[in-house]
């Protein structure tokens, strides 16, 4: 009996050991797989500036990046994209290539008549700005990028708008299919049958869209390739509208200069849900709601106007918040047609703005707003002139006057970067041909970011994507 | 005998002419027994090697049968000392001679000497082996079922009826053939000369056949050779060139391969004897010369006239039955073999159970049953149409030969390609694939699905070595079956635990065979200690812990052993260093290169056959879960249902007795939990997360362990409970409380199914059309992706969706970060910024991009906008995308910047013509191991992108081949086999001496219950083992005549024609 006693009491302690230095041990030091992002640094970047505006004559490219430290080489090669009936006669342009990482460049297109690919590598690519300019060294369009969904906004043909012109460039080495969807303030226009335009490898193709949205007093476009990349840019009397952003349920047009009391505001409504939208004007004054606190309707598969009259005197940014993917852009009156500005997603890294010219009687500034938390950006320019640190607080918007470097003529680059814990931030640049930032407008270019280097997302090779 | 033989001679109702007897050295008075029977005129003496053919001859050149006679036809008649015909066999011989002139030789019926009811012949034959095939089966009673005079190949040359002038245009019995065979290559010759042969059923002599059962002594002392001679010799000399080369090249194949099997089964001499056999006839072509010129000489009909009688497809027959017979493990049956027709007094009466009826009466089929029913049942929701998937499962789409291929290849045509070595549970997979018709999900479901009843087979199996008591083998063996590691196994897909879990009460019978052999029968020791180490491999190749855990083991009880004979207080036990180290060492031997690689990253132990997935394990699993046999995962009861395990803790009071297996099961079961709770702390990689590891295998190696324990408690809870008493509703109720344990789990997981996320597959990610594109010539491949979180899983699919394994290969770090980036950069907001990303997946031979549905906007989205992608379809089911440009697996980069595809196949390409300008031939596929030639010059190997392989194509053009160096991975595979092998061979039983197997004529099974007595030799417990034997002695009787006529049976293969029976 002993003997039994004893071995019930040896296994006794034994089960409670094991369970006690289970206890102690505690869990298993489980992990789940390490999602995060690795920035990767950016080692080629395609551009595509439409040809010259109709009627400015010889075409330039504004063209500079900021790389990260350290890197160097690498080139910015233009080359034309032969095409929109120019090429004929003339002999193919050579390309130009550009080598000078952190300076600031005006190039001459290589031809006037087509657009231009611009094609960075290297050190090159990493923060590259390229932009179509004046001859003085304004930029008036930033070059887009290939994609295959591309938007935007701007007034109708009954309200300026007397010639609009869609330019569809192709940079890649596949012919590209394209369909282009028109919505004005009555609705989506229903184009032929087939719709689908072609564009060849390398090639521009040039649009006439002023007959189709005769009597529009505002219009929205939609660029959708089934295949293949396109970039595209949209000429309206004499002002090229900038490339808004997809549509979201919220999105943020910053830019809105001081002589914006007359600024119309265009939202796109694709689909078929009406939408609800709230504008909120982030002014220097803090929120600021144009149309009250209901929100105003918007109808679906259509582009809406609305006059922000009630805005004053002042800069702003316009946030839109929605029940459905909106986009807009705001025109702000001006020389000629005025400027447009539209809805861009928030600084990343830095932003870059390649075409400042130097002298001229007119001021720039960068108009930075800050729709959620405050923001602090760095404001330099290239080559390194005075740098200073801009404080947007939240729900604001704040002018910062840029000053020129040095005396020369020419032109220089701002470069804004948001600092390190800075909540999401919007800039545009804006020129006016007055002194002093209130004057009238010249030019509204909404900041882009020029990336070093982009995020890299979690990816793993695991047999989970064939069977989660 | 002689004076039965004399006596019916003298009986005839024909009278005889003339006899002659010849006396070929007898030792004992047959000689002058003969002389003073017949007359000594007619008795002649001859040299004790002479054989029968040779004594006929000299018999019929004695002047006492030259002496003359009355002229015409005159008749031979030959006799044997054994034999006796009945008084009016000779006039029925004759009178049926007479009717046919043709009719060359007349043979009677036979019947046996002693008991003269069983039928023996009735002419014989021979198959296309060789061998003797009469027709008649072992002990069959004569009822004139085979009667009938008709014309056979031959008649036996007891009691041969011969024309005289057939046997001088024959010359006789042919002096090569000494024994076996003589006479029915002189029939043969007979029919070759023109005459006929027939069998007449109403002459009847009897025969003992002492020569054939080995009692009377053969010339050379080596029956089974020349047995096997002769009829290799019968077969060159009379058939047809052509013929004999045929059917002799299949004897020979057929004598190889069973020497093999003999020589596998450590029966040496009947392999040598096969062999000899072979050499002898073979080695010998002088000899079939000589006999081949002397047949075609006397020859007037061809083969024409003999072929009717060979009977066709008897081997194929012979197998089966042998397979029957393995199966039914009732006495085999054996047509034909009259060498075969032994003692076996009474085998008339062993039929008298069905087959059916006896594996029903089988408790262990009774329980597997249940178990099976309770299985199908809760798997209810498994049984649909597909291939089961999910969890740690990958679905099983391929058949048995590429999975083989998989394994024994050296270069993984499986993602972006691997030459990892295979884990080798493929291997088990694909032979058992193999068995069932090349399916391998049927092996696998068989495997997973089956697991419970299987392991309540094996369970039970186990326990029969322990205990006589059945209540007390199901309780425990339905405790072991219906664990929740079973369940959560099957829920979880995790077919190494189902497999293993099965396996490890036989690897437990193993090793308590080693444990219990003692230092008396260390041959018996070792055979179990290589048995043990060949099934802990097996474990091990689907749970590689199995194989540390039994080394730890082994080694502990190789300690226990020492110390135990150091000092006296320590219970005794006898495991010899050397067996612990078989143990340990066997494994790495058997799953080598493998287990290298495993030993290289021992992180690796904690994995399982199947891929490794977060949510299968529970990494926070509670010690009291632990404790209660509860592994963690899906698919689990509460862990309370377990809680009649606990019993097995109360019964360490109660005064049971042999305290050996208590001992041993305890420290199994101690040493289990301590191994589940470090395993249970402890993480696995799985795709880049560290999960828990699951401490299945481990926790059933511990319920193992405390079923060891108790079964000793049951048995003496059971002869409690019929005993009566007060005592009785104790020992009822604990035994109602351990029986609590499979009841409740299998209440359980009856009512709730299989909850988990193994499922059927019904069909593979990959569309058909993209399929049949990916097996052409470019062999193009598909990205498939898959958002989950922030995280996107991404997968490489050839030509099929992934098979069994497939999965488990890794492919070269240098490969997969690279591919890591394309796919980022496909995925990243910016990722045109990377250059084109298209471009990069075409470098890895992607021709495809998928999204399988439901499809994440977003992503598909930036897939639209992204450079070198094309759009092709978009659907519920998934979103494809196509690279552009050109994407083959064989491609040629020239040097003015031109790409050109070569066509391939899934492994080596070529030959191809490669184009003239040169540049750089690049395959997709992992640099290393590759070569290749053109015009049959090797080319320069470099490495592409840091990872692809590549070779300098000079300029000009020419055949292009591509091949990966197979040769080292095959000498591996070579290697294991012949590892594997040697340990089969060691551990199988050796064959047990004639003499002793026939000396054992008691049941074998109380024998093997009573043979783990020596576990504890300090205290033998005799009460308990004279019960088992009691309890077994009715079963015992039956056994005894089931059994010994099977070790005839055995016995008896050895001897003779019966020998070819594999």
């Amino acid at each position: 009996v002993t003997r039994r006693l004893i071995a019930f009491a040896a296994v006794l302690v034994v089960l409670g050991a094991i369970f006690g230095a289970m206890q102690l041990a505690g869990p298993a030091a489980v992990a789940p797989a390490a999602a995060v992002s690795h920035p990767e640094a950016v080692t080629s970047v395609t551009r595509a500036c439409p040809p010259a505006a109709p009627g400015s004559g010889q075409a330039r490219v504004a063209v500079t990046s900021v790389p990260s430290q350290g890197a160097s080489g690498g080139d910015v090669t233009l080359t034309p994209l032969a095409g929109g009936g120019a090429a004929a006669g003339g002999k193919p342009a050579a390309p130009v290539s550009v080598s000078a990482p952190g300076q600031t460049s005006l190039v001459t297109a290589p031809s006037s008549a087509s657009a231009t690919a611009v094609v960075a590598s290297g050190a090159m690519a990493q923060g590259l700005a390229a932009e179509q300019a004046t001859s003085a060294g304004l930029s008036t369009l930033r070059c887009a990028d290939p994609a295959s969904d591309l938007w935007f906004a701007g007034t109708g043909q009954a309200v300026g708008g007397t010639d609009i012109r869609l330019y569809l460039m192709n940079t890649d080495n596949l012919a590209a299919s394209v369909s282009v969807t028109i919505m004005t303030d009555s609705g989506t226009v229903q184009t032929n049958a087939d719709s689908s335009i072609t564009v060849a490898p390398d090639q521009t193709v040039e649009q006439s869209l002023t007959s189709v949205v005769h009597g529009s007093e505002v219009i929205g476009l939609n660029v959708h390739s089934s295949v293949g990349r396109v970039a595209a840019a949209v000429w309206e009397s004499g002002t090229w509208l900038p490339e808004t952003s997809a549509p979201s349920a919220s999105s943020v047009i910053p830019g809105l200069s001081a002589a914006s009391s007359a600024a119309r505001l265009f939202i796109v409504v694709p689909g078929s849900v009406n939408a609800q939208v709230k504008v909120v004007a982030l002014t220097p004054q803090g929120r600021f709601m144009p149309f009250g606190a209901t929100p105003v309707s918007a109808p679906a598969g259509a582009a809406s106007e609305f006059t922000l009259s009630s805005l004053g005197v002042g800069a702003a940014a316009i946030e839109l918040t929605s029940n459905v993917p909106i986009t807009g852009a705001v025109l702000v009156p001006g020389a000629g047609l005025g400027a447009v500005t539209a809805a861009v997603p928030p600084l990343d890294e830095q932003g870059v703005v390649a075409g400042n010219p130097i002298g001229g009687r007119g001021a720039t500034g960068v108009l930075l707003s800050a729709p959620n938390g405050q923001a602090r950006v760095s404001i330099s320019t290239v080559p390194a002139g005075t740098s200073n640190t801009v404080t947007v607080p939240a729900g604001h918007t704040v002018t910062a006057p840029v000053k020129a470097p040095g005396g020369r003529h020419g032109s220089y680059a701002i470069v804004v970067t948001p600092l390190a814990g800075s909540g999401p931030v919007y800039a545009a640049r804006v020129v006016t041909t007055s002194a002093g930032l209130t004057g009238q407008v010249a030019s509204i270019l909404p900041v882009a970011s020029a990336l070093t280097s982009i995020e890299l997302p979690p990816v793993r090779g695991s047999y989970a994507a064939i069977q989660p | 005998m002689l004076p039965g033989l004399v006596r019916a001679l003298r009986g005839q109702t024909y009278p005889i002419q003339r006899a002659v007897g010849v006396d070929t050295g007898s030792r004992d008075r047959s000689g002058v027994a003969l002389a003073e029977l017949i007359g000594p005129d007619c008795v002649f003496g001859m040299e004790r090697d002479a054989s029968f053919g040779e004594a006929v001859s000299a018999a019929l050149d004695h002047p006492a049968a030259r002496t003359g006679g009355p002229s015409g036809i005159e008749w031979i008649w030959l006799l044997h000392d054994d034999c006796e015909p009945a008084p009016d066999a000779l006039e029925r011989l004759l009178r049926a001679a007479s009717r046919d002139r043709t009719i060359g030789v007349v043979g009677p019926k036979v019947l046996d000497l002693s008991r003269r009811h069983v039928l023996r012949e009735t002419g014989v034959t021979i198959d296309r082996a060789g061998r003797r095939v009469t027709g008649i089966e072992t002990g069959e009673i004569d009822q004139g079922q085979h009667d009938g005079n008709r014309g056979v190949l031959a008649v036996g040359s007891a009691g041969m009826l011969i024309r005289r002038d057939a046997w001088e245009r024959t010359g006789g019995f042919d002096q090569n053939l000494t024994m076996f065979r003589d006479d029915v290559d002189f029939c043969w010759r007979v029919h070759a000369a023109g005459y006929r042969v027939q069998v007449v059923t109403d002459a009847i002599v009897y025969h003992r056949e002492l020569a054939g059962r080995y009692v009377r002594e053969v010339p050379g002392g080596q029956p089974r050779r020349l047995d096997r001679r002769n009829a290799l010799y019968l077969l060159a000399v009379n058939l047809p060139f052509l013929a004999a080369l045929r059917i002799l090249g299949g004897c020979v194949a057929g004598s190889l391969l069973r020497a093999g099997y003999f020589l596998i089964t450590k029966q040496t001499s009947r392999a040598t004897d096969h062999l000899a056999a072979v050499g002898g006839v073979l080695g010998n072509p002088g000899m079939l010369w000589r006999a081949r010129r002397r047949r075609a000489k006397r020859m007037r009909h061809g083969y024409a006239a003999v072929r009717g009688y060979l009977p066709r497809g008897r081997t194929l027959a012979r197998l089966a039955e042998a397979a029957a017979g393995l199966i039914t493990t009732g006495p085999p049956r054996q047509a034909g073999g009259h060498q075969a027709t032994g003692e076996a007094d009474d085998e008339q009466f062993t039929d008298e159970q069905s087959m059916v009826r006896r594996a029903l009466a089988n408790h262990a089929v009774q329980l597997t049953a249940v178990l099976a029913v309770v299985t199908l049942v809760a798997e209810r929701r498994l049984l649909a149409s597909g291939i089961l998937g999910g969890g740690s499962l990958v679905p099983a789409w391929s058949g048995a030969t590429s999975l083989w291929r998989e394994y024994l290849a050296g270069f993984h045509a499986s993602g972006i390609g691997s030459s990892a070595s295979a884990p080798p549970y493929l291997a088990a997979i694909a032979l058992f694939a193999s068995v069932l018709a090349g399916k391998t999900w049927l092996a696998v479901d068989v495997l997973l699905l089956g697991c419970v009843p299987l392991a309540g087979l094996t369970a039970y199996l186990a326990a029969r070595r322990v205990t006589a008591s059945v209540t007390a083998r199901i309780i425990g063996a339905a405790s072991y079956a219906l664990l929740p590691v079973a369940t959560g196994a099957i829920a979880a897909g995790r077919l190494g635990t189902a497999v293993a879990f099965a396996l490890l009460p036989l690897i437990g019978l193993t090793a308590a065979r080693m444990v219990t052999a003692g230092p008396s029968r260390p041959a018996v020791a070792r055979r179990a200690a290589w048995g043990t180490g060949l099934l802990v491999a097996v474990g091990a190749a689907f749970v590689p812990l199995l194989w540390p855990l039994a080394a730890v083991m082994a080694v502990a009880c190789a300690g226990w052993s020492l110390a135990s004979r150091r000092w006296p207080a320590v219970t005794a036990l006898t495991v010899s260093p050397l067996d612990a180290a078989v143990v340990a060492v066997a494994p790495l031997l058997i799953l080598m290169p493998w287990s290298f690689a495993l030993l290289r990253a021992p992180g690796d132990f904690l994995q399982e056959a199947g891929i490794q997935r977060t949510g299968l394990s529970d990494g926070a699993l509670p010690a009291r879960d632990l404790l209660l046999l509860s592994p963690g995962g899906p698919g689990l009861p509460p862990a309370w249902v377990t809680a009649g395990f606990a019993v097995a803790v109360v019964a360490l009071l109660l005064p049971v007795g042999r305290r050996g297996v208590r001992v041993a099961g305890w420290m199994v079961a101690l040493a289990g939990f301590a191994a589940a709770a470090a395993v249970s702390r402890m993480t696995v990689a799985a795709g880049g997360a560290r999960v828990g590891a699951w401490p299945g295998a481990e926790l059933a190696i511990a319920a193992a362990g405390l079923v060891l324990a108790t079964l000793p408690a049951f048995e003496w809870l059971t002869a409690l409970a019929s005993r009566g008493g007060g005592r009785r509703l104790g020992a009822v109720v604990a035994l109602g409380a351990a029986a609590s344990a499979p009841l409740l789990a299998g209440g359980y997981w009856l009512a709730r199914g299989v909850q988990g996320p193994v499922q059927p597959v019904s069909s593979g990610v990959l569309p058909a059309f993209v399929a049949a594109s990916s097996s052409g010539q470019d062999r193009p491949r598909t990205l498939v992706l898959r958002p989950s979180g922030s995280m996107l899983s991404y997968s490489v699919i050839r030509e099929a969706d992934p098979s069994l394994g497939a999965p488990e290969l890794p492919p070269p770090a240098s490969a997969a970060s690279g591919l890591d980036r394309a796919v980022a950069t496909l995925a990243a907001a910016n990722g045109d910024d990377e250059g084109n990303p298209g471009q990069a997946l075409g470098g890895y031979g992607i021709k495809w991009v998928l999204l399988p549905g439901p499809v994440d906007g977003t992503l598909a989205q930036r897939l639209n906008g992204t450079a070198g992608l094309i759009p092709v379809s978009t659907s519920p089911a998934y979103d494809l995308w196509r690279v552009t440009g050109t994407v083959a697996r064989l491609r040629v980069d020239e040097p003015g910047g031109a790409v050109v595809a070569l066509p391939s196949g899934d492994v080596s390409a070529g030959p191809v013509t490669a184009p003239a300008a040169g540049g750089t031939v690049v395959l997709a596929e992992p640099s290393g191991g590759w070569t290749a030639t053109l015009n049959g010059h090797a080319l320069t190997s470099v490495i592409v992108g840091g990872w692809e392989q590549g070779f300098m194509l000079p300029a000009g053009g020419g055949t292009l081949v591509v091949a990966h160096h197979e040769t080292g991975r095959h000498l591996l595979v070579v290697a294991e086999l012949v590892a594997l092998l040697a340990v089969c061979v060691l551990a199988l039983p050796g064959k047990r001496p004639e003499a002793a197997a026939m000396a054992d004529t008691g049941s074998r099974e109380p024998a093997t219950a009573v043979d783990l007595a020596p576990w504890d030799p300090t205290r033998r417990a005799p009460v308990p083992r004279r019960a088992i034997a009691a309890s077994g002695s009715h079963r015992a009787a039956r056994h005894g005549r089931r059994g010994a006529p099977r070790r005839g049976a055995a016995e008896r293969r050895g001897n003779g024609a019966g020998e070819d029976e594999l």
